[in-house]
């Protein structure tokens, strides 16, 4: 075992003739927040409810803290916290009594479970819903309250399976800004995050594993992954329309991978290289009479990564 | 309760927590409303009989009355709880809250089969308190057959939510659980009891033949018919002279469910009756299909309901444990 907080050996879960994961080997670094990234039926969230004990493994290992939670789940979840998918709460309590019910199960004394329960509303902003039924509460509200409850031990290590899946923008937001303050405030906090929405991962994650078939094709930091992509995306906007002469020309600049129109008066070019390479292009641009006004880099080049690597593995 | 060392120790501590949430969310759903409703109604009626019968009211009839209509209020409440205990877990998604905590599943399990047992012999024991309180009002005293008749119910009660976890535990949708645990309870089974019956094997190892003793056990029982006894008898002797269909019908079906057949035997019909375990009423029984009596054997009875229980509950765990959200 590498001592990791997370570790997958050899994971592999069938059902039936299909491989939802297929001998997937990952470990999640200490105190890293990592998204964890794939297509739909990629193998995500089976992997997630292994390492919850919510379904089997067909074989292979799954330790959180060291401990196999195929053959111990309950040791293996003592010191972790999860919220897989949207979960549900019995709608007759409210947020203190969850807390109080979920403390209860995981061993907790009165005290500290009261003391803990006022810190976590605090951090996930719903103190003064406190002794509101849940019944009656929004799904932004609930979701803030499954991350509340998951965080109610300290845990260690925290699983997270599309924690903003079904909000709204200002649900979402909220969700984020939660996790970032997590994020920033805790020490000694290892978190797994699925998500499909690849710019709340390059925001929230410094590091990225990425699956397809149930199988792992990459991990590493989050630059690190940034860099596999062989070029950058600058888009380019410009006073005319991008003419197909236009977007000749521009293909048959130095570095340049690709040129197409964006819509509008807007293109997107592919270059090798970096800054030197982008304000050659600036230049290059100019120089051939076309007249630019704004150019810049794609921010989030981990969509152009990843949907490489999906399209390699199709 | 904080975490104890000892792991067995600590799984019957979290099973005490899931019992107690257990229990709450039995008393906060819509479903022990209409326990409630259906109960009051049941006691309404009962509660009516003497003002209905007027002076003829015999203490055997109070006491048939209520102790007829306690294996319903045992499966009333098996359906309505412990038929939903597992399934509402996984329907209403709250499994993604309790499942992935520290927590055994054996825990979960034997949390919610305690709430259910607790939650219905509670509601019983407030009904046979119910009962003799009204046997104390109206005729001074209470039939020593009670407690028995109590004690069966628990077993019964023990049977029935063995059977509804079981059904509870692979149904997808808690209304389906629901509707197929009662008519698994009042329908399949009886029948399954009335065809063995007819096929002539001996069917007291069925558990709502065994529930037969829950209102059997009771000397009150017996002697309230008598009289019913008395009249098949006479008809058995003699059929052809026998022109009161009604209350022909009325004792076979007396004799039939509530006596024990030892007794009967040996006080009316031992020269009309052989078999010593299991009766068929020949000609006359064709007409209602082979109607058989099992002896009130309280404690083969009170086996038979747990084992039934028993099997029951094992099955329902070893699914519950291979079920994946």
């Amino acid at each position: 075992m590498s001592g990791e907080p997370i570790e997958i050996v050899n994971l592999r879960r069938e059902f039936g003739s299909f491989v939802a994961v297929d001998n997937l080997n990952l470990e999640i670094k200490k105190n890293s927040f990592t998204g964890f990234l794939g297509p739909n039926g990629a193998g995500k969230s089976t992997t997630l409810k292994i390492l919850t004990n919510l379904i089997h493994a067909t074989s292979g290992q799954a330790y959180l803290n060291g401990i196999d939670v195929v053959s111990n789940p309950r040791e293996a979840l003592s010191n972790v916290g999860t919220v897989v998918e949207t979960p549900e709460f019995y709608p007759y309590l409210t947020p203190r009594q969850t807390m109080r019910y979920v403390g209860e199960i995981i061993g907790m004394d009165r005290e500290s479970i009261s003391a803990q329960t006022e810190e976590i509303l605090e951090k996930v902003k719903m103190t003064e819903w406190g002794d509101k039924k849940l019944g009656t509460f929004s799904k932004g509200m609930r979701q803030r309250i499954a991350l509340g409850q998951a965080l109610l031990n300290d845990p260690k290590v925290i699983i997270l399976d599309e924690p903003t899946s079904g909000l709204d923008p200002r649900g979402m937001a909220e969700m984020r800004e939660i996790l970032k303050n997590l994020r920033t405030n805790t020490n000694d906090l290892t978190i797994m995050m699925s998500s499909h929405i690849l710019h709340e991962v390059s925001d929230l994650c410094d590091r990225v594993a990425m699956i397809n078939h149930g199988k792992l094709l990459v991990h590493d930091t989050i630059d690190m992954v940034k860099a596999i992509a062989d070029y950058r995306g600058i888009t380019i906007r410009m006073l005319e329309e991008p003419t197909p002469q236009i977007l000749e020309r521009i293909k048959g600049l130095d570095n340049v991978v690709d040129a197409q129109r964006n819509g509008g008066n807007e293109c997107i070019v592919k270059i090798k290289g970096g800054a030197y390479e982008q304000e050659k292009l600036f230049n290059d641009i100019s120089s051939l009479g076309i007249r630019i006004f704004s150019l810049s880099e794609i921010e989030n080049s981990l969509e152009t990564v990843y949907l490489d690597l999906i399209k390699e593995t199709k | 309760m904080a975490k104890m060392d000892n792991p067995v120790l600590e799984s019957v501590r979290q099973a005490y927590v899931v019992m107690k949430n257990e229990i709450k969310k039995y008393f906060s759903g819509k479903r022990m409303l209409l326990f409630l409703v259906l109960l009051a109604i049941v006691l309404v009626i009962l509660t009516s009989a003497p003002f209905l019968i007027g002076s003829d009211f015999s203490e055997g009839q109070m006491l048939t009355m209520y102790l007829t209509m306690s294996p319903l209020i045992v499966l009333m409440a098996a359906t309505l709880f412990a038929s939903i205990t597992i399934v509402s877990e996984y329907e209403e998604r709250t499994a993604l809250i309790v499942f992935t905590r520290p927590i055994s599943k054996a825990s979960i399990f034997f949390g919610k089969l305690a709430a259910s047992l607790i939650v219905t012999v509670g509601f019983v024991l407030l009904y046979y308190l119910y009962a003799s309180l009204m046997m104390v009002i109206q005729f001074g005293s209470v039939d020593s057959g009670i407690p028995v008749s109590f004690g069966l119910a628990c077993a019964y009660a023990f049977g029935c939510i063995g059977i509804a976890m079981l059904i509870s535990s692979f149904m997808k949708k808690s209304n389906t659980a629901t509707i197929l645990t009662f008519v698994a309870l009042m329908v399949v089974i009886s029948a399954a009891s009335m065809v063995l019956s007819l096929a002539g094997m001996n069917v007291s190892w069925m558990i709502d033949q065994a529930a037969g003793s829950i209102s059997n056990c009771s000397p009150g029982y017996r002697d309230y018919t008598n009289e019913q006894l008395q009249l098949m008898a006479q008809m058995m002797m003699d059929p052809g002279s026998f022109i009161d269909f009604n209350a022909y019908a009325s004792a076979l079906i007396a004799a039939s469910t509530t006596f024990p057949p030892g007794v009967l035997a040996s006080e009316f019909l031992n020269t009309v009756m052989v078999d010593s375990g299991s009766w068929t009423f020949g000609a006359i029984g064709e007409m209602f299909g082979s109607m058989s009596v099992s002896a009130p054997d309280v404690l083969k009875d009170t086996f038979t309901m747990l084992a039934w229980g028993v099997v029951a509950l094992v099955g329902s765990f070893i699914l519950f444990l291979r079920r994946e959200f």
